[in-house]
């Protein structure tokens, strides 16, 4: 019989501190920590005390957001936010059917997550990998993939590839999600997820 | 009516979710990104309008036999 380590609460709060294993059931190894919803008058998004038990932290935004054309910017941080320039990033983007083109930006105090239509029925979607987010031996470096489409080829369809530096070797405990302009309208989410190591 | 800006913070050791106003610095810090975004995205045009202006001109020197300056011809050449 197989004895895993589920919680971190002991004996005395009145909580099992271990669990036993059926032999059957899988513990999930990309597991659900929270999700956000758009308001109509959030602005900012603010994951706090994110766990420390994952290697992996992955965001899946749906972003319908009031200004067009605005960017969701994503901030780190342990214990609070930071709002320094000790970000960098770099990113490939298409817009319509033109070609990609390419840009980066040093000592920056955010980084891309994706961007926004401006409307209330076609969403930007983005997904943000947050590599080894608790390892306090190196810098931190995100990827970002995201997209948009309206059935308008020439103008408003966005893809766009990103990567992203921050400059500190804390763990991760602490992640922000926000527009600089406008809110996220009501249907946006955005789901935080962990995810372990098999 | 003035507009209320909001954030949503989810702590996610216990689940609670609370919206609370922007205080006045992280307004001010908001506007200071929005100010960024808006330079780099200024930069970001101009270096795209340069690049094809660049492969404009080196098109038209190939066309008439023209040599091409080593910046068109980076443009050109993969």
């Amino acid at each position: 019989m197989t004895l895993r380590r589920f919680s971190t609460s002991n004996i005395t709060s009145g909580t099992k501190l271990h669990k036993l294993w059926d032999g059957e059931t899988f513990p999930g190894y990309f597991e659900s920590i929270a999700t956000i919803l758009g308001t109509g008058s959030n602005t900012e998004i603010n994951f706090t005390n994110i766990p420390q038990m994952y290697s992996h932290l992955q965001i899946r935004g749906y972003s319908l957001a009031s200004a067009s054309n605005e960017d969701v910017l994503v901030r780190l941080g342990n214990g609070t936010i930071d709002t320094g320039s000790n970000y960098s990033f770099h990113e490939m983007r298409g817009v319509g059917n033109g070609g990609p083109s390419s840009t980066s930006f040093s000592n920056q105090a955010f980084m891309y997550a994706g961007s926004n239509t401006g409307s209330t029925t076609y969403p930007y979607v983005f997904i943000v990998d947050i590599l080894d987010y608790k390892n306090t031996n190196k810098y931190k470096t995100i990827k970002v993939l995201s997209g948009t489409d309206r059935n308008a080829n020439n103008t408003t369809g966005t893809v766009s590839l990103f990567s992203g530096n921050w400059r500190n070797s804390s763990a991760i405990d602490t992640i922000r999600l926000y527009v600089p302009s406008g809110y996220f309208n009501s249907g946006s989410h955005f789901a935080l997820y962990g995810i372990r190591s098999a | 009516m003035t507009e209320v800006l909001m954030k949503t913070i989810v702590d996610c050791a216990t689940g609670e979710v609370k919206s609370v106003p922007l205080t006045p610095a992280e307004i001010a810090q908001r506007d200071q990104d929005a100010a960024a975004i808006a330079a780099q995205k200024a930069a970001e045009e101009e270096a795209a309008a340069a690049k094809a202006a660049l492969k404009e001109s080196a098109k038209a020197k190939l066309v008439a036999g023209e040599p091409l300056t080593a910046e068109e011809a980076a443009v050109l050449v993969i």
